[in-house]
């Protein structure tokens, strides 16, 4: 099926297509989205999440970019909304207070193991995975499109709607930041 | 840890990773949520429609437009009977012509 035809045919609201669409996007968009909740649960609801948007909203897509990369939108505005959402619950939680006398978090999250980092890579990946947390939103979105789903700039411009040079600011900045941040949480050599 | 890391180091433990998998039969999910949410739209409307506070409120916009079309066709009808007993006020005895007065024409 070529993709003017599975655009065509999901627009057209037909259960092949579109089953056809989760099977050859799936890995794209768990990854994607697994990379900003940095949990398997949340992933697998928010993937789901994902491409019932994909369902409801496909008449708006208009064809001025590639399927895949308004899927990758679709991907990092749901879990981006998800995180926000999360946050908000948290922040406003009444069951218990999160954060202690010095705002320090009272419940520590587990580390996130990702499924597909080096065996050997594992601990520096959990710790880099804790610093991207704290990056801004922007500067989150290139540095995982980039470095976790390796896309080439160019991808990351157009899925950002961006320009290149502004991707490698991005992505400039979201480094320094991951230095400053790693630095000081982690008593690093330099 | 034994050896102390760099920032180098730690950003870059992502190269070389491999992609993750989801769990298999995500699209039967997706799919059994997409007809739990078209029955819930449904479900959502039907419960609206069947709410108390809606059903007293269509019976009373239904009374209402109800009295208003009578008290429009009653005022209409009303009007229709002084108009006619004008009309006939002002040109029955003028205008109207006995045809058993035709012979007493002068």
């Amino acid at each position: 099926m070529t993709e003017q035809e599975l655009i065509y045919r999901l627009k057209e609201g037909d259960g092949i297509a579109f089953k056809h669409l989760v099977e050859t996007r799936q890995s794209l968009v768990f990854n994607t989205v697994l990379g900003f909740l940095q949990s398997h649960e949340d992933a697998e609801d928010v993937t789901q999440d994902v491409f019932i948007k994909i369902f409801e909203s496909i008449h708006q897509f208009k064809g001025e970019s590639a399927l895949s990369t308004w899927v990758y939108r679709v991907a990092v505005t749901t879990a981006l909304e998800f995180i926000r959402r999360k946050k908000r619950k948290k922040r406003y939680g009444l069951l218990s207070p999160l954060f202690g006398e010095n705002n320090e978090p009272t419940l520590e999250l587990p580390d996130f193991h990702h499924p597909g980092v080096k065996l050997d890579n594992k601990e520096k990946a959990s710790m880099l995975f804790k610093a991207i947390k704290e990056l801004p939103e922007n500067q989150q979105i290139a540095f995982i499109l980039n470095k976790v789903e390796g896309l080439s700039y160019q991808d990351v411009a157009e899925i950002m709607k961006t320009s290149l040079s502004a991707v490698e600011s991005l992505l400039h900045r979201a480094k320094n930041n991951l230095r400053e941040f790693l630095k000081k949480t982690n008593n690093l050599n330099e | 840890m034994g050896t102390r890391l760099t920032s180098e180091e730690i950003i870059n433990s992502l190269d070389g990773i491999q992609r993750a998998e989801p769990t298999p039969f995500l699209y039967t999910r997706v799919h059994a949520r997409l007809l739990k949410k078209q029955d819930n739209v449904f479900l959502t409307a039907f419960a609206f429609i069947t709410r108390p506070a809606f059903v007293m409120a269509l019976v009373m916009l239904i009374l209402l437009v109800n009295g208003y079309i009578m008290f429009n066709r009653s005022a209409f009808q009303h009007n229709q009977e002084e108009i006619g007993q004008t009309i006939a006020a002002e040109y029955g005895r003028q205008n109207t012509i006995n045809p058993y007065e035709l012979n007493e024409l002068p």
